[in-house]
């Protein structure tokens, strides 16, 4: 097995929680024309953060080519997933093992001041939820999912909860179900699917989606990762 | 025991400090990144007043060294092979006790350098050698290795290393020099094995021994030390034969020699170069808790290097499962900027991050 190694020479790193998300991140740099720009770090969860910014912090050229380093997670449930980052961030200063240090952004979207620059971003950025939530929301007025709302309503009425932690999850995979019916994919029982990710790489899955505002704190976020210009957002 | 390290103009460093070193220290790094070379320095300077260590180096990197190359040899140890600038090393011991820096530096002439001829004439002169003898050294004496006080500047002593091959390297011997160097290769001779392994069953030490022997080798069952053919050697039973024990394999008679030399040497100081060497993975924890042990029980400051992940993870293992975590991981790395090498320690804290999320850290 090849042990995880982030090249001391990209400027750009994007830190994302999982392969999902990963997936989702690079079709949008597509998108965005971007694809290149930035390195994709994938954490692994958000209990993985912290030992990921010690690991890079203690590579000796941390700083020398580094230049704007970006945080993305899910707000989740009942917890504040911005304080979260920022702590890890500072545990990491702690136990440095080299000199350098993380700048630390005051608010979320906004760069921290010192660079190698650091910014957060936390999805959905004014509430709780998760990228899901976003991307079942911009696929709201698709007809597929006017079955998808029918077919968990129903299952409301028969007494059949869903966690709200699940809700969204479960509504993208069912969408792409019926979005996907009459083709291979309907048939395919791998149980690893990754729903989101699958989304976004679909046939029907449009640019014009993008264009949606849910997405476009992101894309000011990227863009700022990318330029080191304080995004509109901020 | 050292707690810092500072190594300038010497080998490939320029200029490099090292923080935070434990009791057990594994260091890594890309090649050419001076690892060896900075285990070098250290033991240099745990033997300030034996020059002879420089030839004995040099020939463990297996450079020929005789009289009549010395100071090509010596230039060596300088930062880019430029004697111009003298080599300081230094280092910080967990005792309140004077930083003394041993300084290596090459004089010119010792002429201009009187307090140094006259000390080294001085000594000629108890080795019975005569003042002419002393008087032709003045043009020939080249290096000077100094062991300096910060702060005071005051000479502790010094050792003379003549260019001139016909006349002698001399070094005090006023202070206990107290360390020992694992190269990468070379075997300890079976009699130099005998005579520890037979005093420290004499003393019954050897326990710790024949346990990590078996460690290595489940079906060694006795290590005895026997004279069949009236030669005197350490012999094993293995799966019910009884063999010399030189037959055994590379690492395991590397690990039994180091464990002689921890429990029966006992040096302040022990040096091992690419420790994984001959070690399976499957009992590489079992071998850094038999080193950690038997470096907090003489009280030994362990320095070793490695190219293994493996080696890296089982050491940070080993040493988590005891209470205290006396076990420090460094990196040597070259900036991207300078060029220079700098040094990167990792503790308890930092070396469960890296490993519980597999992430490089050689280099």
């Amino acid at each position: 097995m090849r042990n995880i190694k982030i090249d001391e020479r990209y400027g750009r790193l994007l830190f994302v929680e999982g392969r999902d998300d990963e997936v989702f991140f690079l079709k949008l740099f597509e998108h965005m024309g971007i694809s290149g720009d930035i390195h994709i770090v994938v954490y692994g969860g958000k209990d993985n953060l912290q030992r990921h910014l010690l690991a890079i912090l203690s590579d000796a050229n941390y700083s020398i080519n580094r230049q704007h380093i970006g945080i993305v997670r899910d707000a989740d449930y009942n917890t504040d997933a911005f304080d979260s980052i920022v702590s890890a961030l500072r545990h990491a200063n702690e136990h440095r093992g080299t000199r350098h240090q993380f700048s630390i952004p005051g608010t979320a979207q906004a760069r921290s001041e010192a660079a190698p620059y650091v910014s957060v971003l936390v999805l959905p950025p004014d509430g709780e939820g998760t990228l899901e939530d976003l991307v079942v929301d911009v696929l709201k007025t698709e007809p597929v999912m006017t079955c998808v709302d029918q077919y968990f309503e129903c299952l409301t009425e028969n007494g059949i909860s869903i966690s709200r932690e699940r809700f969204s999850k479960s509504k993208l995979s069912v969408f792409i179900s019926g979005a996907a019916v009459d083709t291979d994919y309907a048939t395919n029982r791998d149980s690893r699917r990754k729903f989101l990710r699958e989304a976004v790489a679909m046939h029907w899955w449009r640019a014009a989606l993008w264009q949606h505002d849910n997405f476009r704190v992101i894309q000011d976020f990227l863009t700022q990762l990318r330029t080191d210009q304080p995004s509109s957002a901020t | 025991m050292y707690k810092t390290f500072r190594v300038k103009n010497f080998r490939c460093f320029k200029d490099l400090q090292i923080n935070d070193l434990g009791r057990v220290n594994l260091i890594a790094g890309a090649n050419n990144t001076g690892k060896t070379a900075l285990m070098e320095a250290m033991y240099l300077h745990t033997r300030p007043f034996s020059p002879g260590d420089l030839s004995n180096l040099q020939q463990v990197r297996g450079i020929n060294f005789s009289d009549d190359n010395r100071v090509s040899n010596w230039r060596q140890f300088f930062y880019r092979l430029d004697p111009d600038t003298p080599i300081e090393i230094e280092g910080q011991r967990i005792l309140p006790e004077p930083r003394p820096i041993l300084c290596i530096e090459e004089l010119a002439n010792t002429i201009e350098n009187e307090a140094e001829f006259q000390l080294y004439a001085k000594n000629l002169q108890l080795l019975g050698m005569t003042q002419i003898d002393a008087a032709k050294a003045a043009s020939e004496l080249d290096i000077v290795l100094h062991f300096l006080e910060r702060d005071e500047k005051t000479t502790h002593g010094s050792a003379f290393l003549p260019s001139n091959p016909k006349l002698p390297v001399i070094g005090f011997k006023d202070r206990k020099e107290d360390s020992q160097f694992f190269p990468v290769q070379g075997r300890p001779t079976s009699e130099d094995l005998t005579d520890k392994y037979s005093l420290l069953r004499f003393e019954n030490r050897h326990s710790a021994i024949d346990s990590a022997l078996k460690r290595l080798e489940p079906k060694l069952t006795n290590v005895e030390v026997l004279s069949p053919d009236g030669q005197r050697r350490i012999w094993a039973t293995v799966d019910g034969v009884i063999m010399p024990f030189h037959l055994l394999g590379e690492g395991s008679i590397r690990f039994a020699s180091l464990l002689m030399v921890m429990c029966g040497d006992k040096p302040e100081y022990l040096f091992i170069d690419e420790i994984e060497n001959g070690i399976h993975y499957s009992v590489q924890q079992d071998v850094w808790k038999d080193i950690g042990k038997a470096a907090r029980e003489h009280d030994i400051q362990v320095f070793a290097t490695t190219h293994s992940w493996e080696m890296i993870e089982a050491a940070h293992e080993a040493f988590k499962s005891d209470h205290n975590y006396e076990f420090r991981f460094h990196r040597l790395d070259r900036s991207l900027q300078t060029g220079d090498i700098e040094a990167v320690t990792y503790n308890e804290f930092g070396m469960d991050a890296v490993t519980s999320i597999s992430y490089e850290v050689r280099g």
